[in-house]
Parts: structure tokens; C-alpha cells; sequence
């Protein structure tokens, strides 16, 4: 059974007046199999914003269901969703999101809290999850103090201490520099072999080429697929490249 | 740049921050409203004008609304500019933008200009005009208070308008100047970054902590262990600047080290609810410690002030039977044996011509010295050392066996080396041993009360009151005569008291007093009860009336400095919830911990201005005993009473306040 079945979903934005609408998804339908690194890439304004928040269920689709292992969130109520959040999912944001009142330690720990879990079991998770990442030397510093990379990684493991069923990743390299973008990407591969289903929201073409499968949104639409299969990452990112190229072509087109 | 779009924008600048506009202006008229009518009172023709008292006493009145007028004025320039420091730091990221922009200084001036000028207009002119209006309410209300029949009419005093105007112009036109320097200062781009970025989790300051801990300490003890009134003045200044001290020191380093703690015990800190409020806590209270430490002085100055403003109120009536205890007084100083009798004869027959009905007359005479007490002996004052230690300072009144018997209506005998004695300072037993002026005595027992009634003034006094019955007159004699020059033997206190049928008129009065002038008395020694009420009624009902209008202004303040403060926090909290809502927290949790954190900040200093209320009520009342008599349990009720009173307020003013931060720490965006 796949992990994520997104069925046919759209969402619709009324203006405040009532008058326009704007249709941010029209009908995005896809799924995705347990241990599966996904990228989802598109410009800006194609919907992968939108996508992504109703993913997170941050937000909730005009029509259509979001299946987390056969179970449907779009329906639950905004704390029932909210507990959904946190013990099914987890995030990686392009800003961090890291609280700057908590060290490092505490924000890996935060979801661990949230769930309500027993502070004694708390700490070899998280030494467990900053081996994994290699920070464990930075847990007692506080977020001002690290760069950005580091930041990010704080991120992944506060994402990951839950064992969630799916990792969301919002444009996780956005905010870094390229070789802290490569070290960042090489550890989510390696984590994604660990058997952690990865959903990646970017616009960088390297950063698609980490994973197993690139979905282009265009329009409110999935436009097009390239599965990885056997190919090597710089052949995956040269065909992503040919995608992207296509993909602009297109807009030009309808633009004329 | 056109001025008819630079004006847009300052209406549409006004618009966009009207929840801090709102209350900068409410304020504002509020302090307006509170100097003009303070003002217009002193200058009112119902209360004291050019030297014309319109009642006796009215001149104190009009002195006391001078000087709070005075406290308003330095305060008003303290708290506009505290305000106004908080609506420029919230519009600095707007100027930023429109320099971005491209409007230059000039433009960014202009707005600034005509913005200050618009709240000026508006907070003087509404506040004027409710004073205007509020004057004659509270003119009555203040008539009401100090007994007075009401009057009719009303008045506009153009000083009062003129000094009102002056204060606030030139308050507003140095807020403007202060604006416009720090926005010219600050490069745009700079003004549009003021947000703030990561910082350092707050260490505990132990040496203040430890000096916190010490002054509150030393303060409390000093307050606890003031037994009299000499040794409260002693204390008031010391104790009152430890316990501010203190105030501020556990506050900043106190909170820190208590939420460290929290944090030090895993089992606590890592729950949902106390992981994020301890936290948030820790980095509010390094911004905030200081202003929470000045609310709660502010409140306990509030608490303070109105529980002494109700304890007079309640007590006034019964004070003044205590301190008058018949409509005529008459008391002088003589110093020949036997005038004290003749007087008094003297005034009976001057009442009886007048036709003045008396239902009881009263006649005392005594002697009256200070001692000092030092060592359990009591020694007659030096006036060297005077002043050097006033708690040991003792009024003693010496009265014969003869004397006494006759006003207590007892027959009682004294050995030579005994007599009785009544303290206001400290209980008596018989058999206790007395050294007074070098000779032993034995207590025989305590004084009778009723006996000296009319001798010991229960009210008013900074020193404690005993009186001395002694054997026979010969004996005091002999004692004044030993204790040197200082003291003449054959001087002695009278009292003459009339209790009448029907109260006087005011020609009666002159013609008492005309009478006993006549008669060689002193036209000052005759005091009548219903006149000295009226001034009574006066000092009291002025002060009371001139702690409420205080009370409430720096209740506004307090209230608005927690508004200012939770709104300014709200915008930095926002993202921290917005963060933690994406990680999972739901909303009611974000609720309760916002709960958590608003309402401790809100009422730990009323909490602590309470407590401070509950340690000095003990000193206080000794301080109200100056003036006026305060039994424990009238006062106890005041402080339960005010306390309630200043709570409710309060929480409603946090039910609004969390309301707003919380709408503001949920928006979504």
C-alpha cells in the first residue's frame, strides 16, 4: 500500500470580497511508496506551495483527500490535525524554524515534549538522531551561535526524533550556501536509506537530482515525471534539466 | 512630494496602528483630563480663590490639589514620553520603508509633524473639554466627601486652562523633537532590519541576586520590627528604599535564577505546557524584569494609597469624638494654683449669661512632661539630645491620687512609692517596677480610663503616652523641682470641656470667644467641635479626594505600560507560535501556555505589591496613628477591600490585553 495517496485535490483561494477566484491546485493526483525520496519541482506560483502546506496539513484542499496510510486528515478537526502533525510528520523549512529561546538540544527535543513523551527516553533519541546528523558536539549551543547548515540539520533532527512517516521538506537548501547544500542533500539520501520516506518541495534542479523520483507541477497540474531507476545522479540531473527547459518552452508558448 | 499625499499618509499610518494609537491617546486625554481638573479646582472659585476660603479649611484643600497637581505634571512628562517611546520603536520599520522608498527626511518629518500635532490636538482638546465637563461632578463629589451643603453653579478658571495647555504643549512638542531625531538618526535600511535576531539565553547575576535577597531581607525585618511611631519615622526612608531595591534586584535576578531552576529539573521542564512557557519566560523576563519591577511599586504605591484614603474615610467620624471628646474645648497652660478653678468658673458664668445649655462639664488638671526611656529608666528629656532617638521619646502626663479619685470617681490610696500608670506604648502589670527620675516606684495597677479621657490625646502624636498617678501633689512637686530648672514646679494643664444641648451658631461661637477674652483667657485656648470638623472633614476628605485622583492615574499608567508591553511582545512571539504550531503544538495548548505566560507576567508584581502591602500595613498604621486612630481590623478590611478592588480592575484589563495577544500571536501569515 503506498504511505501518501494524494487524490485528486484542488484549492480554490477567494479573494476577501468574494469576487476572483484562484485555483492554486487543480487536480494533483499521485502517490508515493514507503522508503521513496520524491521531489516535487515547479516555478513559483505553480501550486507547490499550496501542495506542500496541504501535505503538512497545514492547510486543507477545496476538494479531494490526502491518505496517509489509508487514513484521510483533511476531514479532522484543527487539533486532532495538529496531533496528526506532529506524531505522522515531519519538517524541514528553508528558514530553519528553529526557536531561538531553546538551545539546539531542546529544539530536537520540542516534538518529543510536544507528544508528551518521558523526559528520561528522551536523550538517547536525541543523541541517537545528532550522531546521525553529526551536531552532537552542538547541543548545548543555541541557534545564533551555529551556521546555517548546522541550522538545518538541527531541523532534520527535530524532524526526524518522532520516526515520522514521511519527512516534508519546504526548499531545504533555499537559505544555505552550495557546498553546505551538497553536504545537506548527501545526508538526506543517506537518511532516505535508512527506509525514510522523503517529499521535497524545491526549484533547484541539483537538489532534485537526489531523489528517486521529480514530479513538475505545472498550473495546478503534476506536468510530468522522471523516475531515477538506474540512472546516476548527474544523468537524472541532466535529464531534470531537459525537463525544466521543456517545462519553459511550454510557458512561453502559452504566454504567446 | 506633495503634501495633500503626505497627509494620506499620515491618516492612513494612524489607521494602521491604531491599536497603539488608541490607548497612547486615551491616555493622553486621560492625563489631560486628570491635571485640568486638579487645576481648575485649586483655582476654583467654590474652594479657594485670591485668599477667599469659601469654608473653613479650604485653603489646605487648595494647597494639596496645588502640589498633586505638581506630582501629575512631573509624572504626565515621564509616562507620555514612556508611551511615546513605544508607538515610534512599533512605526520605526514604516519610516524605514517610506525612506526605501525614497521619501526623504523632510517628507518622513512632515509626517512625524502632523502626526504629533493631531494627537496633541486630540488629547488636549477631548481632555479639556471632559474636564470641563467632570468639574462640577467632582467638585460635588469632593463637597460630599468633606461634609460641605452642595453649591450651585459653575465655573471655567482660564488659569487653570492656561497652565493645562502650556504643560501639554510643550510635552507633546518634545515628544515630537525626540521622534524626529530618532528617525533621522537611523539609516532606512537599518530602521526596516530593527527586528531583532538571536541573543543569548539570560544568565542568573548572582551578586544581585544575593543583594536582592539581602535588601528584601533587611527591609521586611526593619518593617516588622518597628513596634512605635518614633521608631517607624526612624525606618521609613531605610526600609522603603531596601524594599524598592530588593524589588528590582529579584525581579530581574531573582525571576532568571527561578526559571532556572525549572529548567534544571528535567521532569518538570520537559512537559508540553511548562517546556515552552519557561523558555519564553526566561527571554521575556530579561526584557521585561525592569518594567514589571516598576508596576509593581507603582501598584503597591496605588494599594498604599488607597487603603489610607479608605481607613480615613471610615475612621474620620469616630477620630474626631476621640480627639474632640465635648463640642467646647478649653485647654491652657497656668502657672498659679488655683487659676485653672477660677477659670473654669469664669467660663461657666460667661455660658450661663449667653444662655447656652450645657448637659455636662468637665474639669482636669495635670502636669506634663517628656522623659526619655533608656534602659528601662525613664529620665526627664534632654533637649541636647533630643530628636537623636524619638521612639524612646515619651509624653508623661503626672496626675495626684487626690485628682485622680475625684475624675475617676474612686477612693483609692497609693503608698509612698507606688502609683499607677497608663501607656499607650506598653502594657503594665501590677507590680512591675518603674524607675522614673532616679526613685523606685511599684505599680500598683493601670489607670482607669474614664479618669483619663479627657487628659491623654489618643490621636495625633509621633511619640507614645503614659500617664502617672502618684501618691500626692507634693511628690510631683518635689520630682519637677529634682529634675532641674527645665521644668516649672508650679505650671500645670487645664482641661475644660462643655458638652452641649444644642449645637452653636457662629454668633454664638464669637460671642464665647469675645467673653473669654474678656475674662483674661487666650482667644486660641477655646476650640469648638463642629468648627474643627469642618477643617477636619477638609484635610482628611482633601487628601482622600487627591489620593484617588493620584490612585487612578497611576493605575492608568500601570495598565498601560502591561498593554504596551504584552503588544509589543505579541509581534516577537508571533513567529515563535506560528514555528511551534507547524512542529505540532495544537491551539489549545498554544492557549494555555499563552495563558501560562500573560498571567504571570500580569499578576506576579500585583502579587508582590500585595505582599509588600501586608508586611508594612503594620507600619503604616502606626504612620496613620499621626494623625489619626486605625484599629487593626478597620485597616485589615481596607487593605482586603482596596485589594479586591485594584484586582478586579486588573483583571479585566488582562482579559483585554491577553485577548489582543493572543489575536495578534495567532495570525497567520
Amino acid at each position: 500500500m503506498s504511505i501518501l495517496e494524494v487524490n485528486h485535490i484542488k484549492k480554490v483561494y477567494k479573494t476577501r470580497m468574494g469576487g476572483d477566484e484562484v485555483t492554486a491546485l487543480r487536480d494533483v493526483h499521485f502517490s508515493v511508496e514507503p522508503g521513496e525520496f520524491v521531489a516535487i519541482m515547479g516555478e513559483s506560483g505553480s501550486g507547490k506551495t499550496t501542495l506542500l502546506n496541504i501535505l503538512a496539513s497545514l492547510d486543507t484542499p477545496t476538494a479531494g483527500k490526502v491518505l496517509v496510510d489509508g487514513k484521510d486528515f483533511t476531514t479532522l478537526k484543527d487539533n486532532e490535525r495538529a496531533i496528526f502533525r506532529r506524531s505522522n510528520l515531519g519538517f524541514i523549512f528553508q528558514d530553519f524554524n528553529l526557536l531561538d529561546n531553546f538551545s539546539i538540544e531542546d529544539n530536537i527535543k520540542l516534538p518529543l515534549v510536544l507528544a508528551g513523551e518521558d523526559y528520561k527516553k528522551m536523550d538517547a533519541k536525541v543523541e541517537k538522531a545528532a550522531g546521525q546528523l553529526g551536531i552532537v558536539g552542538l547541543l548545548k549551543k543555541y541557534p545564533y551561535e551555529v551556521s546555517g547548515g548546522q541550522k538545518q540539520r538541527t531541523a532534520i533532527a527535530r524532524a526526524l526524533i518522532t520516526n515520522p512517516r514521511i519527512l516534508l521538506a519546504d526548499e531545504p537548501t533555499g537559505a544555505l550556501d552550495s557546498k553546505a547544500a551538497t553536504n545537506l542533500l548527501k545526508q538526506l539520501r543517506e537518511i532516505n536509506q535508512t527506509g525514510q520516506t522523503i517529499l521535497m518541495v524545491t526549484h533547484s534542479n541539483v537538489a532534485a537530482s537526489y531523489a528517486d523520483r521529480v514530479m513538475f507541477i505545472k498550473d495546478g497540474e503534476v506536468f510530468h515525471q522522471i523516475y531515477r531507476g538506474d540512472m546516476t545522479r548527474s544523468a537524472l540531473l541532466d535529464k531534470i534539466c531537459d525537463a525544466v527547459t521543456v517545462l519553459m518552452r511550454g510557458g512561453e508558448d502559452s504566454e504567446s | 512630494m506633495n503634501h495633500k499625499l503626505l497627509t494620506k499618509f499620515v491618516f492612513s499610518g494612524m489607521q494602521k496602528n491604531k491599536k497603539t494609537l488608541i490607548p497612547y491617546l486615551l491616555a493622553g486625554t486621560m492625563t489631560v483630563m486628570i491635571y485640568y481638573i486638579l487645576q481648575s479646582l485649586a483655582h476654583c472659585p467654590y474652594i479657594y480663590k485670591d485668599g477667599v476660603e469659601a469654608f473653613y479649611g479650604a485653603q489646605i484643600i487648595s494647597i494639596l490639589l496645588e502640589i498633586s497637581g505638581q506630582i501629575v505634571a512631573v509624572f504626565a512628562a515621564v509616562f507620555l514620553f514612556y508611551t511615546n517611546q513605544f508607538m515610534i520603536r512599533a512605526r520605526k520599520k514604516e519610516m524605514g520603508l517610506y525612506g526605501v522608498l525614497g521619501m526623504s527626511k523632510k517628507n518622513i518629518t512632515y509626517i512625524l509633524a502632523a502626526e504629533s500635532l493631531i494627537h496633541a490636538l486630540t488629547s488636549i482638546i477631548t481632555g479639556i473639554m471632559m474636564g470641563t465637563f467632570l468639574n462640577k461632578l467632582m467638585l460635588l463629589i469632593l463637597y460630599k466627601i468633606i461634609n460641605q451643603p452642595p453649591v450651585n453653579g459653575l465655573f471655567f478658571s482660564v488659569e487653570a486652562l492656561k497652565s493645562t495647555l502650556v504643560l501639554f504643549v510643550i510635552l507633546f512638542a518634545v515628544s515630537l523633537i525626540y521622534n524626529v531625531a530618532s528617525i533621522r538618526v537611523g539609516k532606512p535600511i537599518a530602521l526596516l532590519q530593527s527586528d531583532r535576531t538571536g541573543e543569548k539565553e539570560p544568565k542568573v547575576k548572582v551578586p544581585i541576586f544575593i543583594l536582592g535577597i539581602i535588601t528584601l531581607t533587611a527591609g521586611y525585618k526593619l518593617v516588622l520590627s518597628a513596634k512605635s511611631i518614633g521608631g517607624a519615622v526612624n525606618i521609613l526612608f531605610v526600609s522603603i528604599l531596601l524594599v524598592v531595591i530588593a524589588t528590582y534586584c529579584l525581579f530581574t535576578a531573582g525571576s532568571i535564577f527561578i526559571l532556572k531552576c525549572m529548567k534544571k529539573n528535567p521532569k518538570f521542564y520537559y512537559k508540553t505546557k511548562n517546556f515552552i512557557s519557561v523558555s519564553n519566560l526566561m527571554f521575556r523576563m530579561k526584557h521585561n524584569a525592569a518594567g514589571l519591577a516598576s508596576i509593581c511599586v507603582l501598584s503597591t504605591g496605588v494599594i498604599l494609597l488607597l487603603t489610607c484614603g479608605f481607613s480615613l474615610m471610615m475612621l474620620i467620624g469616630k477620630n474626631i469624638d476621640d480627639r474632640y471628646p465635648t463640642d467646647i474645648i478649653v485647654t491652657e497652660t497656668v502657672s498659679e494654683a488655683g487659676k485653672g478653678m477660677d477659670d473654669f468658673a469664669a467660663i461657666n458664668k460667661a455660658l450661663q449669661q449667653d444662655g447656652i445649655v450645657t448637659t455636662d462639664q468637665i474639669y482636669r488638671q495635670y502636669r506634663n512632661i517628656m522623659v526619655t526611656e533608656k534602659d528601662g529608666k525613664q529620665k526627664i528629656t534632654d533637649p541636647d539630645t533630643f530628636d537623636s532617638d524619638i521612639a524612646s521619646d515619651i509624653v508623661t502626663y503626672l496626675l495626684s491620687a487626690a485628682d485622680y479619685n475625684e475624675y475617676a470617681d474612686m477612693n483609692l490610696t497609693l503608698k509612698d512609692d507606688e502609683i499607677l500608670i497608663y501607656s499607650s506604648g506598653k502594657e503594665w502589670k501590677k507590680g512591675d517596677n518603674l524607675n522614673f527620675m532616679g526613685k523606685e516606684y511599684t505599680v500598683a495597677g493601670e489607670a482607669e480610663y474614664s479618669a483619663i479621657r479627657y487628659i491623654i490625646d489618643s490621636t495625633m502624636s509621633i511619640f507614645e503616652r503614659e500617664i502617672l498617678v502618684f501618691p500626692d501633689d507634693e511628690q510631683i512637686c518635689d520630682l519637677m523641682t529634682e529634675a532641674g530648672q527645665r521644668v516649672n514646679p508650679d505650671e500645670y494643664e487645664v482641661f475644660i470641656g462643655y458638652q452641649l444641648e444644642k449645637a452653636l451658631t457662629e454668633e454664638q461661637m464669637e460671642t464665647v470667644r469675645a467673653l473669654m477674652e474678656l475674662g483674661g483667657l487666650n482667644r486660641e485656648a477655646i476650640r469648638f467641635k463642629s468648627e474643627e470638623m469642618s477643617a477636619f472633614y477638609s484635610i482628611y476628605g482633601g487628601i482622600f479626594f487627591v489620593g484617588m485622583f493620584l490612585a487612578a492615574l497611576f493605575l492608568m499608567a500601570t495598565v498601560m505600560i502591561i498593554y504596551y508591553k504584552q503588544m509589543s511582545e505579541g509581534y516577537e512571539d508571533q513567529k515563535r507560535f506560528q514555528i511551534l504550531s507547524n512542529v505540532g503544538l495544537t491551539e489549545k495548548e498554544a492557549k494555555e501556555s499563552i495563558r501560562t505566560q500573560v498571567m504571570l507576567l500580569f499578576y506576579l508584581p500585583v502579587a508582590v505589591a500585595i505582599m509588600h502591602m501586608i508586611v508594612a500595613s503594620s507600619v503604616v498604621r502606626l504612620f496613620l496613628r499621626m494623625i489619626l486612630i486605625v484599629d487593626a481590623f478597620t485597616f485589615d478590611m481596607a487593605i482586603a477591600i482596596v485589594s479586591m478592588i485594584f484586582l478586579v480592575i486588573y483583571t479585566i484589563v488582562y482579559k483585554i490585553t491577553s485577548r489582543e495577544y493572543y489575536k495578534i500571536v495567532n495570525r497567520k501569515d
